[in-house]
Protein backbone atom coordinates (compact mmCIF):
# COMPACT_ATOMS: atom_id res chain seq x y z
CA UNK A 1 0.00 0.00 0.00
CA UNK A 2 2.33 3.00 1.10
CA UNK A 3 5.99 2.72 0.55
CA UNK A 4 7.52 1.05 3.28
CA UNK A 5 10.26 3.95 4.32
CA UNK A 6 7.24 6.43 4.32
CA UNK A 7 5.63 4.51 6.65
CA UNK A 8 8.11 4.02 9.04
CA UNK A 9 8.90 7.35 8.68
CA UNK A 10 5.56 8.58 9.22
CA UNK A 11 5.53 7.04 12.38
CA UNK A 12 8.54 8.41 13.62
CA UNK A 13 7.57 11.83 13.00
CA UNK A 14 4.41 11.06 15.51
CA UNK A 15 6.22 9.18 18.23
CA UNK A 16 8.86 11.94 17.92
CA UNK A 17 5.89 14.07 18.59
CA UNK A 18 4.21 11.73 21.40
CA UNK A 19 7.06 11.10 23.57
CA UNK A 20 9.21 14.38 23.10
CA UNK A 21 7.71 16.43 25.72
CA UNK A 22 8.16 13.01 27.95
CA UNK A 23 11.36 12.84 27.56
CA UNK A 24 12.24 16.59 27.95
CA UNK A 25 10.70 16.63 31.59
CA UNK A 26 13.33 13.44 32.27
CA UNK A 27 15.85 15.30 30.87
CA UNK A 28 15.60 17.72 32.60
CA UNK A 29 14.92 16.24 36.03
CA UNK A 30 18.56 14.94 35.78
CA UNK A 31 20.18 18.21 34.70
CA UNK A 32 22.68 20.05 36.82
CA UNK A 33 21.18 23.62 37.95
CA UNK A 34 23.77 25.51 35.54
CA UNK A 35 22.20 23.86 32.70
CA UNK A 36 18.71 24.40 33.19
CA UNK A 37 18.18 28.00 31.87
CA UNK A 38 21.16 27.66 29.20
CA UNK A 39 19.92 28.76 25.88
CA UNK A 40 20.37 27.34 23.36
CA UNK A 41 19.05 24.24 25.24
CA UNK A 42 21.66 20.74 24.32
CA UNK A 43 19.27 17.51 23.30
CA UNK A 44 20.83 15.23 25.75
CA UNK A 45 21.83 16.62 29.53
CA UNK A 46 26.00 17.00 29.82
CA UNK A 47 26.16 15.65 32.74
CA UNK A 48 23.48 13.26 34.79
CA UNK A 49 22.55 14.20 38.03
CA UNK A 50 20.36 13.55 40.73
CA UNK A 51 20.92 16.10 43.22
CA UNK A 52 17.49 17.93 42.34
CA UNK A 53 15.60 14.78 43.67
CA UNK A 54 17.44 14.97 46.54
CA UNK A 55 16.68 19.00 47.00
CA UNK A 56 13.29 18.12 46.12
CA UNK A 57 12.88 15.54 49.14
CA UNK A 58 14.81 17.66 51.20
CA UNK A 59 13.05 20.73 51.11
CA UNK A 60 9.64 19.88 49.64
CA UNK A 61 7.46 18.15 51.95
CA UNK A 62 7.66 15.26 48.80
CA UNK A 63 6.89 12.23 50.94
CA UNK A 64 3.65 14.03 52.48
CA UNK A 65 2.44 14.49 49.04
CA UNK A 66 3.05 11.00 47.72
CA UNK A 67 1.91 9.38 50.37
CA UNK A 68 -1.43 11.58 50.56
CA UNK A 69 -1.75 10.44 46.98
CA UNK A 70 -0.97 7.02 47.43
CA UNK A 71 -3.38 6.49 50.37
CA UNK A 72 -6.40 8.49 48.35
CA UNK A 73 -5.44 6.31 44.84
CA UNK A 74 -5.75 3.29 46.62
CA UNK A 75 -8.66 3.80 48.79
CA UNK A 76 -10.63 4.94 45.48
CA UNK A 77 -9.49 1.90 43.97
CA UNK A 78 -11.05 -0.75 46.70
CA UNK A 79 -14.00 1.04 46.96
CA UNK A 80 -13.96 1.10 43.51
CA UNK A 81 -13.48 -2.55 42.93
CA UNK A 82 -16.13 -4.34 45.61
CA UNK A 83 -19.04 -1.60 44.96
CA UNK A 84 -18.60 -2.02 40.96
CA UNK A 85 -17.95 -5.73 41.12
CA UNK A 86 -21.68 -5.83 42.95
CA UNK A 87 -23.14 -3.32 40.78
CA UNK A 88 -21.66 -4.53 37.84
CA UNK A 89 -23.24 -8.47 39.25
CA UNK A 90 -26.68 -6.83 39.55
CA UNK A 91 -27.06 -5.38 35.94
CA UNK A 92 -25.43 -8.39 34.40
CA UNK A 93 -27.63 -10.99 35.83
CA UNK A 94 -31.10 -9.52 37.64
CA UNK A 95 -33.98 -8.30 36.11
CA UNK A 96 -35.69 -5.64 38.83
CA UNK A 97 -37.64 -2.37 39.25
CA UNK A 98 -34.82 0.18 38.91
CA UNK A 99 -32.30 -1.29 36.78
CA UNK A 100 -32.30 0.30 33.90
CA UNK A 101 -32.73 4.09 35.25
CA UNK A 102 -29.56 3.22 37.36
CA UNK A 103 -27.99 1.76 34.11
CA UNK A 104 -29.07 5.13 32.71
CA UNK A 105 -27.67 7.44 35.41
CA UNK A 106 -24.36 5.59 35.19
CA UNK A 107 -23.92 6.50 31.46
CA UNK A 108 -25.42 9.41 31.81
CA UNK A 109 -22.76 10.06 34.26
CA UNK A 110 -20.04 10.25 31.83
CA UNK A 111 -20.89 13.20 29.99
CA UNK A 112 -20.63 15.37 33.27
CA UNK A 113 -17.43 17.69 33.04
CA UNK A 114 -15.74 17.35 36.64
CA UNK A 115 -15.53 21.29 36.10
CA UNK A 116 -19.57 21.76 36.64
CA UNK A 117 -19.60 19.63 40.01
CA UNK A 118 -17.08 21.39 42.17
CA UNK A 119 -19.23 24.36 42.74
CA UNK A 120 -22.26 22.64 44.26
CA UNK A 121 -19.81 19.85 45.75
CA UNK A 122 -17.97 21.87 47.33
CA UNK A 123 -20.47 23.79 49.08
CA UNK A 124 -22.33 20.15 49.76
CA UNK A 125 -18.59 18.81 51.18
CA UNK A 126 -18.35 22.16 53.12
CA UNK A 127 -22.13 21.34 54.77
CA UNK A 128 -21.44 17.85 55.45
CA UNK A 129 -17.74 19.03 56.97
CA UNK A 130 -15.98 17.16 54.65
CA UNK A 131 -14.17 19.62 52.65
CA UNK A 132 -10.26 19.80 52.89
CA UNK A 133 -10.21 16.02 53.69
CA UNK A 134 -9.28 12.53 52.17
CA UNK A 135 -12.40 11.20 53.52
CA UNK A 136 -14.09 13.55 50.86
CA UNK A 137 -11.96 13.83 47.91
CA UNK A 138 -12.19 9.64 47.63
CA UNK A 139 -15.75 9.72 47.92
CA UNK A 140 -15.64 12.95 44.83
CA UNK A 141 -13.34 10.46 43.00
CA UNK A 142 -15.12 7.01 43.13
CA UNK A 143 -18.21 9.20 41.95
CA UNK A 144 -16.37 9.00 38.47
CA UNK A 145 -14.61 5.67 39.19
CA UNK A 146 -17.61 3.45 39.73
CA UNK A 147 -19.53 4.53 36.37
CA UNK A 148 -17.17 3.18 34.52
CA UNK A 149 -15.91 0.09 36.34
CA UNK A 150 -19.55 -0.76 36.84
CA UNK A 151 -20.32 -0.79 33.14
CA UNK A 152 -16.64 -3.02 32.16
CA UNK A 153 -17.33 -5.64 35.63
CA UNK A 154 -20.86 -6.43 33.79
CA UNK A 155 -19.03 -6.76 30.66
CA UNK A 156 -16.88 -9.08 32.50
CA UNK A 157 -19.55 -10.98 34.31
CA UNK A 158 -22.02 -11.34 31.00
CA UNK A 159 -18.74 -13.77 29.70
CA UNK A 160 -19.33 -15.92 32.41
CA UNK A 161 -21.74 -19.04 31.49
CA UNK A 162 -25.08 -18.95 33.29
CA UNK A 163 -24.72 -22.60 33.21
CA UNK A 164 -22.20 -22.47 36.00
CA UNK A 165 -24.21 -20.35 37.95
CA UNK A 166 -27.32 -22.53 37.66
CA UNK A 167 -25.32 -25.98 38.29
CA UNK A 168 -24.59 -24.39 42.03
CA UNK A 169 -27.80 -23.62 42.57
CA UNK A 170 -28.55 -27.54 41.77
CA UNK A 171 -25.70 -28.25 44.28
CA UNK A 172 -27.30 -26.71 46.79
CA UNK A 173 -25.70 -23.07 46.97
CA UNK A 174 -27.66 -20.12 48.36
CA UNK A 175 -28.09 -17.32 46.22
CA UNK A 176 -25.89 -14.54 47.84
CA UNK A 177 -22.95 -17.67 47.84
CA UNK A 178 -23.30 -18.24 43.56
CA UNK A 179 -21.93 -14.96 43.10
CA UNK A 180 -18.97 -15.25 45.35
CA UNK A 181 -17.84 -19.16 45.15
CA UNK A 182 -18.73 -19.22 41.19
CA UNK A 183 -18.50 -16.05 39.61
CA UNK A 184 -15.62 -13.80 41.15
CA UNK A 185 -12.93 -16.31 41.06
CA UNK A 186 -13.94 -16.31 37.35
CA UNK A 187 -13.47 -12.70 37.03
CA UNK A 188 -10.36 -11.90 38.49
CA UNK A 189 -8.74 -10.80 35.01
CA UNK A 190 -11.66 -8.38 34.97
CA UNK A 191 -11.35 -6.86 38.50
CA UNK A 192 -7.27 -6.43 37.61
CA UNK A 193 -8.53 -4.20 34.95
CA UNK A 194 -11.06 -2.58 36.83
CA UNK A 195 -8.33 -2.06 39.53
CA UNK A 196 -5.72 -0.71 37.27
CA UNK A 197 -7.41 1.50 35.21
CA UNK A 198 -9.35 3.17 38.40
CA UNK A 199 -5.84 3.55 39.72
CA UNK A 200 -4.29 4.93 36.65
CA UNK A 201 -7.41 7.63 36.71
CA UNK A 202 -7.91 8.53 40.87
CA UNK A 203 -3.67 9.17 40.62
CA UNK A 204 -3.69 11.23 38.00
CA UNK A 205 -7.17 13.08 38.90
CA UNK A 206 -6.61 17.33 38.58
CA UNK A 207 -10.33 18.82 39.36
CA UNK A 208 -11.64 17.38 42.35
CA UNK A 209 -7.86 18.11 44.11
CA UNK A 210 -7.18 21.31 43.25
CA UNK A 211 -10.85 22.59 44.93
CA UNK A 212 -11.60 20.10 47.25
CA UNK A 213 -8.43 20.45 49.08
CA UNK A 214 -7.12 23.16 51.06
CA UNK A 215 -4.73 23.08 53.67
CA UNK A 216 -0.84 22.30 52.74
CA UNK A 217 -0.57 18.71 54.78
CA UNK A 218 -3.78 17.26 53.19
CA UNK A 219 -2.13 18.25 49.31
CA UNK A 220 -1.64 15.33 47.10
CA UNK A 221 0.83 15.41 44.35
CA UNK A 222 -1.04 17.52 41.01
CA UNK A 223 -2.69 19.61 43.60
CA UNK A 224 0.93 20.72 45.24
CA UNK A 225 2.43 20.01 41.16
CA UNK A 226 -0.12 22.89 39.99
CA UNK A 227 0.47 25.36 43.50
CA UNK A 228 4.30 25.18 42.57
CA UNK A 229 3.60 25.85 39.20
CA UNK A 230 0.90 28.22 39.41
CA UNK A 231 3.83 30.64 41.75
CA UNK A 232 5.02 33.40 39.58
CA UNK A 233 8.35 32.68 39.52
CA UNK A 234 8.03 29.43 38.56
CA UNK A 235 11.04 27.19 39.59
CA UNK A 236 11.51 24.28 37.36
CA UNK A 237 14.01 23.13 38.90
CA UNK A 238 11.55 21.79 41.39
CA UNK A 239 9.05 20.82 39.17
CA UNK A 240 10.71 18.64 36.46
CA UNK A 241 11.98 15.97 39.43
CA UNK A 242 8.67 16.58 40.89
CA UNK A 243 6.51 15.73 37.52
CA UNK A 244 9.22 12.87 37.37
CA UNK A 245 8.25 11.24 40.49
CA UNK A 246 4.40 12.15 40.11
CA UNK A 247 4.22 10.27 36.81
CA UNK A 248 6.62 6.84 37.19
CA UNK A 249 4.04 4.88 39.10
CA UNK A 250 1.37 5.80 36.66
CA UNK A 251 3.56 4.72 33.59
CA UNK A 252 4.92 1.57 35.46
CA UNK A 253 1.21 0.53 35.84
CA UNK A 254 -0.17 1.18 32.61
CA UNK A 255 3.12 -0.75 31.21
CA UNK A 256 2.09 -3.94 32.80
CA UNK A 257 -1.51 -3.77 31.94
CA UNK A 258 -0.67 -2.42 27.82
CA UNK A 259 -2.95 -5.15 26.89
CA UNK A 260 -6.06 -4.79 28.71
CA UNK A 261 -5.80 -0.93 28.56
CA UNK A 262 -5.91 -1.07 24.56
CA UNK A 263 -8.88 -3.75 24.72
CA UNK A 264 -10.64 -1.58 27.22
CA UNK A 265 -10.25 1.70 24.56
CA UNK A 266 -11.17 -0.28 21.63
CA UNK A 267 -14.14 -1.96 23.43
CA UNK A 268 -15.42 1.69 24.38
CA UNK A 269 -15.53 1.27 27.59
CA UNK A 270 -12.90 4.10 29.03
CA UNK A 271 -13.70 7.77 28.70
CA UNK A 272 -10.79 10.03 26.92
CA UNK B 1 -19.39 4.54 25.67
CA UNK B 2 -21.67 4.11 22.56
CA UNK B 3 -20.80 0.72 22.21
CA UNK B 4 -21.89 -0.30 25.88
CA UNK B 5 -24.92 1.20 25.53
CA UNK B 6 -25.62 -1.04 22.77
CA UNK B 7 -24.21 -3.82 23.85
CA UNK B 8 -26.75 -6.92 23.82
CA UNK B 9 -29.20 -7.34 26.65
CA UNK B 10 -27.69 -10.15 29.34
CA UNK B 11 -28.98 -13.27 29.73
CA UNK B 12 -31.08 -13.28 33.03
CA UNK B 13 -31.09 -16.23 34.94
CA UNK B 14 -34.40 -18.47 34.37
CA UNK B 15 -35.13 -19.08 37.88
CA UNK B 16 -38.01 -17.55 39.48
CA UNK B 17 -36.94 -13.90 40.48
CA UNK B 18 -38.72 -13.12 43.63
CA UNK B 19 -39.22 -10.62 46.03
CA UNK B 20 -36.78 -11.95 47.79
CA UNK B 21 -34.28 -12.24 44.94
CA UNK B 22 -35.07 -8.50 43.82
CA UNK B 23 -34.37 -7.14 47.02
CA UNK B 24 -30.87 -8.95 46.98
CA UNK B 25 -30.49 -7.56 43.68
CA UNK B 26 -31.43 -3.96 44.56
CA UNK B 27 -29.18 -3.86 47.68
CA UNK B 28 -26.00 -4.88 45.69
CA UNK B 29 -26.44 -2.03 43.28
CA UNK B 30 -27.42 0.64 46.10
CA UNK B 31 -24.01 1.70 46.92
CA UNK B 32 -22.89 2.27 43.25
CA UNK B 33 -26.02 3.82 42.65
CA UNK B 34 -25.97 6.07 45.78
CA UNK B 35 -22.34 7.31 45.18
CA UNK B 36 -23.13 8.23 41.45
CA UNK B 37 -26.47 10.06 42.57
CA UNK B 38 -24.13 11.92 45.67
CA UNK B 39 -21.70 12.93 43.27
CA UNK B 40 -22.52 13.38 39.85
CA UNK B 41 -26.81 13.83 39.62
CA UNK B 42 -27.27 15.48 43.00
CA UNK B 43 -24.98 18.62 42.75
CA UNK B 44 -26.08 19.40 38.96
CA UNK B 45 -29.68 19.92 40.38
CA UNK B 46 -27.88 21.96 43.68
CA UNK B 47 -25.91 24.21 40.69
CA UNK B 48 -29.44 24.99 38.96
CA UNK B 49 -30.58 26.00 42.29
CA UNK B 50 -27.82 27.94 42.97
CA UNK B 51 -27.97 29.70 39.84
CA UNK B 52 -31.37 31.15 40.99
CA UNK B 53 -30.30 32.30 44.32
CA UNK B 54 -28.06 35.89 45.48
CA UNK B 55 -25.07 34.59 47.92
CA UNK B 56 -23.49 37.81 48.76
CA UNK B 57 -20.46 37.11 50.13
CA UNK B 58 -20.93 36.13 53.78
CA UNK B 59 -24.31 37.08 53.31
CA UNK B 60 -27.78 35.28 53.62
CA UNK B 61 -29.06 33.52 50.45
CA UNK B 62 -31.89 34.76 48.69
CA UNK B 63 -34.08 33.90 45.49
CA UNK B 64 -32.50 35.65 42.62
CA UNK B 65 -34.71 34.53 39.84
CA UNK B 66 -33.11 35.10 36.55
CA UNK B 67 -30.47 38.28 38.00
CA UNK B 68 -27.55 35.96 37.88
CA UNK B 69 -28.12 34.94 33.98
CA UNK B 70 -29.25 38.85 33.21
CA UNK B 71 -25.84 39.75 34.56
CA UNK B 72 -23.96 37.04 32.47
CA UNK B 73 -25.90 37.94 29.59
CA UNK B 74 -24.33 41.91 29.86
CA UNK B 75 -20.72 39.82 30.31
CA UNK B 76 -18.46 40.16 27.58
CA UNK B 77 -16.94 36.99 29.24
CA UNK B 78 -19.79 34.70 28.41
CA UNK B 79 -19.71 35.46 24.57
CA UNK B 80 -15.58 34.73 25.32
CA UNK B 81 -16.22 31.55 27.16
CA UNK B 82 -18.92 30.48 24.13
CA UNK B 83 -16.81 31.10 21.02
CA UNK B 84 -13.23 29.84 22.58
CA UNK B 85 -15.62 26.62 23.31
CA UNK B 86 -16.63 26.71 19.83
CA UNK B 87 -13.37 27.37 18.69
CA UNK B 88 -11.88 24.71 20.46
CA UNK B 89 -14.72 21.66 19.54
CA UNK B 90 -13.78 22.83 15.76
CA UNK B 91 -10.21 22.64 15.90
CA UNK B 92 -9.67 19.80 18.61
CA UNK B 93 -11.95 17.40 16.97
CA UNK B 94 -10.14 18.46 13.51
CA UNK B 95 -6.77 17.69 14.75
CA UNK B 96 -7.33 14.99 16.74
CA UNK B 97 -9.48 12.69 13.88
CA UNK B 98 -6.95 13.96 11.21
CA UNK B 99 -4.22 12.68 13.54
CA UNK B 100 -5.49 9.61 14.75
CA UNK B 101 -6.57 8.25 11.35
CA UNK B 102 -3.30 9.48 10.02
CA UNK B 103 -1.74 6.99 12.96
CA UNK B 104 -3.76 4.57 12.97
CA UNK B 105 -3.38 4.12 8.98
CA UNK B 106 0.04 3.99 9.11
CA UNK B 107 0.06 1.13 12.50
CA UNK B 108 -2.73 -0.83 10.36
CA UNK B 109 -0.60 -1.49 6.88
CA UNK B 110 1.37 -4.24 8.47
CA UNK B 111 4.09 -2.42 10.45
CA UNK B 112 6.18 -4.35 12.52
CA UNK B 113 5.78 -4.01 16.09
CA UNK B 114 2.46 -2.58 16.56
CA UNK B 115 1.57 -3.67 20.03
CA UNK B 116 4.91 -1.34 21.00
CA UNK B 117 4.32 1.55 19.16
CA UNK B 118 0.98 1.73 20.58
CA UNK B 119 2.04 1.51 23.88
CA UNK B 120 4.58 4.16 23.33
CA UNK B 121 1.41 6.28 21.51
CA UNK B 122 -0.45 5.58 24.85
CA UNK B 123 1.96 7.67 27.28
CA UNK B 124 0.88 11.08 26.58
CA UNK B 125 -2.99 9.91 27.01
CA UNK B 126 -1.87 8.50 30.74
CA UNK B 127 0.25 10.92 31.76
CA UNK B 128 -1.23 13.06 34.82
CA UNK B 129 -1.98 16.30 32.83
CA UNK B 130 -0.43 18.32 35.42
CA UNK B 131 2.83 16.51 34.15
CA UNK B 132 2.14 17.40 30.72
CA UNK B 133 1.47 20.93 31.26
CA UNK B 134 4.65 21.19 33.17
CA UNK B 135 6.93 20.00 30.05
CA UNK B 136 5.22 21.77 27.55
CA UNK B 137 5.28 25.37 29.11
CA UNK B 138 8.87 24.19 29.20
CA UNK B 139 8.87 23.84 25.60
CA UNK B 140 6.70 27.02 24.58
CA UNK B 141 9.16 29.13 27.39
CA UNK B 142 9.44 32.22 25.63
CA UNK B 143 13.03 32.83 26.54
CA UNK B 144 15.01 29.06 27.31
CA UNK B 145 12.03 27.00 25.25
CA UNK B 146 13.32 24.42 22.65
CA UNK B 147 10.59 25.59 20.28
CA UNK B 148 11.78 29.22 19.79
CA UNK B 149 15.62 27.28 19.52
CA UNK B 150 14.27 25.38 16.56
CA UNK B 151 12.07 28.59 14.74
CA UNK B 152 14.40 31.51 15.13
CA UNK B 153 18.04 29.37 15.27
CA UNK B 154 17.30 26.33 12.66
CA UNK B 155 14.62 27.56 10.46
CA UNK B 156 16.00 31.50 10.31
CA UNK B 157 12.50 32.85 12.09
CA UNK B 158 13.56 36.00 13.57
CA UNK B 159 10.27 36.71 15.19
CA UNK B 160 10.38 33.87 17.06
CA UNK B 161 13.11 35.17 19.46
CA UNK B 162 11.47 35.58 22.91
CA UNK B 163 8.20 34.66 21.60
CA UNK B 164 5.82 33.55 25.20
CA UNK B 165 3.60 31.18 23.22
CA UNK B 166 1.48 30.88 26.29
CA UNK B 167 1.87 33.99 27.44
CA UNK B 168 0.76 35.93 24.13
CA UNK B 169 -2.91 36.81 23.76
CA UNK B 170 -2.53 35.51 20.14
CA UNK B 171 -0.71 32.27 20.06
CA UNK B 172 -1.89 31.39 23.91
CA UNK B 173 -5.70 29.49 22.82
CA UNK B 174 -3.80 27.72 19.94
CA UNK B 175 -0.81 26.38 21.83
CA UNK B 176 -3.17 24.91 24.27
CA UNK B 177 -5.39 23.16 21.85
CA UNK B 178 -2.23 21.56 20.24
CA UNK B 179 -0.95 20.51 23.48
CA UNK B 180 -4.50 18.74 23.85
CA UNK B 181 -4.85 17.25 20.63
CA UNK B 182 -1.51 15.71 21.59
CA UNK B 183 -2.98 14.18 24.53
CA UNK B 184 -6.10 12.94 23.20
CA UNK B 185 -4.73 11.64 19.76
CA UNK B 186 -3.79 8.17 21.00
CA UNK B 187 -7.17 7.29 22.51
CA UNK B 188 -8.71 7.98 19.23
CA UNK B 189 -6.01 6.33 17.56
CA UNK B 190 -6.69 3.28 19.25
CA UNK B 191 -10.50 3.01 18.50
CA UNK B 192 -9.85 4.08 14.74
CA UNK B 193 -7.71 1.10 14.60
CA UNK B 194 -10.12 -0.96 16.34
CA UNK B 195 -12.63 0.13 13.63
CA UNK B 196 -9.86 -0.60 10.69
CA UNK B 197 -9.32 -3.86 11.57
CA UNK B 198 -12.68 -4.61 11.57
CA UNK B 199 -13.53 -4.07 7.77
CA UNK B 200 -13.11 -7.15 5.72
CA UNK B 201 -10.08 -8.29 3.80
CA UNK B 202 -12.44 -9.67 1.57
CA UNK B 203 -13.63 -6.11 0.39
CA UNK B 204 -10.47 -5.24 -0.24
CA UNK B 205 -9.56 -7.81 -2.38
CA UNK B 206 -12.65 -7.76 -3.90
CA UNK B 207 -11.88 -4.38 -5.04
CA UNK B 208 -8.50 -4.96 -6.21
CA UNK B 209 -9.86 -7.33 -8.85
CA UNK B 210 -12.40 -4.90 -9.95
CA UNK B 211 -9.43 -3.03 -10.98
CA UNK B 212 -9.87 -0.52 -7.80
CA UNK B 213 -6.07 1.23 -7.30
CA UNK B 214 -4.78 1.91 -3.79
CA UNK B 215 -6.28 5.39 -3.87
CA UNK B 216 -9.48 4.05 -4.92
CA UNK B 217 -9.65 1.22 -2.25
CA UNK B 218 -8.53 3.62 0.76
CA UNK B 219 -12.05 6.21 -0.58
CA UNK B 220 -14.11 3.38 -1.28
CA UNK B 221 -13.20 0.43 0.94
CA UNK B 222 -12.09 2.38 4.32
CA UNK B 223 -13.51 5.71 4.19
CA UNK B 224 -16.77 4.18 4.07
CA UNK B 225 -16.06 1.35 6.36
CA UNK B 226 -14.59 4.19 9.01
CA UNK B 227 -17.82 6.46 8.65
CA UNK B 228 -19.15 5.04 11.79
CA UNK B 229 -16.13 5.36 13.83
CA UNK B 230 -15.74 9.19 12.90
CA UNK B 231 -19.12 10.17 14.29
CA UNK B 232 -18.45 8.44 17.63
CA UNK B 233 -15.04 10.65 17.89
CA UNK B 234 -16.94 13.72 16.86
CA UNK B 235 -19.51 13.32 19.92
CA UNK B 236 -16.84 11.61 21.90
CA UNK B 237 -14.90 15.21 21.40
CA UNK B 238 -17.98 17.36 21.80
CA UNK B 239 -19.42 16.21 24.73
CA UNK B 240 -15.46 15.96 26.53
CA UNK B 241 -15.19 19.18 24.85
CA UNK B 242 -16.11 20.80 28.66
CA UNK B 243 -13.23 18.86 30.26
CA UNK B 244 -11.37 21.53 28.50
CA UNK B 245 -10.55 23.01 32.04
CA UNK B 246 -7.33 21.45 33.38
CA UNK B 247 -5.27 21.67 30.68
CA UNK B 248 -6.28 25.27 29.99
CA UNK B 249 -6.30 26.54 33.47
CA UNK B 250 -2.57 24.81 33.91
CA UNK B 251 -1.29 26.48 30.94
CA UNK B 252 -2.76 30.05 30.77
CA UNK B 253 -4.91 30.14 33.23
CA UNK B 254 -7.81 31.67 30.68
CA UNK B 255 -5.34 34.69 29.68
CA UNK B 256 -3.76 36.41 28.79
CA UNK B 257 -6.09 38.76 28.96
CA UNK B 258 -8.86 36.76 28.59
CA UNK B 259 -7.76 35.53 25.23
CA UNK B 260 -8.10 31.43 26.49
CA UNK B 261 -11.01 31.75 28.46
CA UNK B 262 -13.48 28.98 28.13
CA UNK B 263 -16.80 27.96 30.47
CA UNK B 264 -14.88 25.56 32.46
CA UNK B 265 -12.24 28.10 33.52
CA UNK B 266 -14.86 31.19 33.77
CA UNK B 267 -16.53 29.03 36.44
CA UNK B 268 -13.36 28.36 38.29
CA UNK B 269 -12.43 31.84 38.49
CA UNK B 270 -15.82 33.15 39.05
CA UNK B 271 -16.03 30.80 42.13
CA UNK B 272 -12.57 30.41 43.30
CA UNK B 273 -10.94 33.73 42.42
CA UNK B 274 -14.00 36.06 42.67
CA UNK B 275 -15.95 34.06 45.06
CA UNK B 276 -18.90 35.29 43.35
CA UNK B 277 -20.73 31.60 43.60
CA UNK B 278 -24.24 32.31 42.43
CA UNK B 279 -22.89 33.48 38.96
CA UNK B 280 -20.55 30.50 38.97
CA UNK B 281 -23.18 28.90 39.13
CA UNK B 282 -25.53 30.27 36.55
CA UNK B 283 -22.54 29.99 34.22
CA UNK B 284 -22.61 26.31 35.12
CA UNK B 285 -26.57 26.30 34.52
CA UNK B 286 -25.26 27.64 31.18
CA UNK B 287 -23.11 24.82 30.43
CA UNK B 288 -25.21 22.22 31.21
CA UNK B 289 -27.64 23.85 28.77
CA UNK B 290 -25.20 22.86 25.64
CA UNK B 291 -24.51 19.71 27.15
CA UNK B 292 -28.12 18.79 27.11
CA UNK B 293 -28.56 20.34 23.33
CA UNK B 294 -24.97 17.98 22.45
CA UNK B 295 -26.98 15.15 24.38
CA UNK B 296 -29.99 15.67 22.34
CA UNK B 297 -28.13 14.88 18.80
CA UNK B 298 -26.32 12.59 20.52
CA UNK B 299 -29.70 10.24 21.06
CA UNK B 300 -30.43 11.71 17.33
CA UNK B 301 -27.34 9.71 16.03
CA UNK B 302 -27.69 6.57 17.41
CA UNK B 303 -31.29 6.12 16.20
CA UNK B 304 -29.95 6.82 12.48
CA UNK B 305 -26.67 4.63 13.57
CA UNK B 306 -29.10 2.07 14.51
CA UNK B 307 -31.16 2.11 12.03
CA UNK B 308 -28.23 1.82 9.09
CA UNK B 309 -27.15 -1.35 10.68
Amino acid sequence: MIHSALRYGGLCVILFFSLFPVYWIISFSVRETSELLKYPPTFFPQTITFDAFVTLFEFIDMTGYIWNTVLVSLAATAITIIVSTMGGYALARRKFAGRDAVGLMMLSSQMIPTILLVVPLSLIMQFVGLLDSHVGLVFALVGITIPVGTWMMKGFIETVPIELEEAAVLDGCEAWEVPVRVVLPLIMPGIVTVGMYTFILAWGEFVFSLTLLRSEEMRTLPSALAVNFGRTSVDYEVLMPMAVTYMAPALLIMSLFQRQLTRSIAEGALKG
Amino acid sequence: MADVAQASPPRLAPRSSGSHETRFAQAILAPAAVIVFVVMILPIFANIYISFQSIPWGGEWSFAGFDNFVVLANEPLLYIGLRNTLVWIVVVTTGTIVLSFLTAALLNSGIKGQQFIIFLLLVPWVLPIPVSAVGWSWIYNGDFGILNYFLADVLGIESAYGWAWTGHPDTAFTSVMVTEIWRKFPFYTIITLAAMQTIPKTLYEAAEMDGAGPVARFFHVTLPGLKPVFVIVILLNLIWTFQAFPMIYLLTSGGPLNSSQVMGTLIYYLSFNSLKFDLAAAMGTVTIGLLLIITVIYIQFQKIMARQK
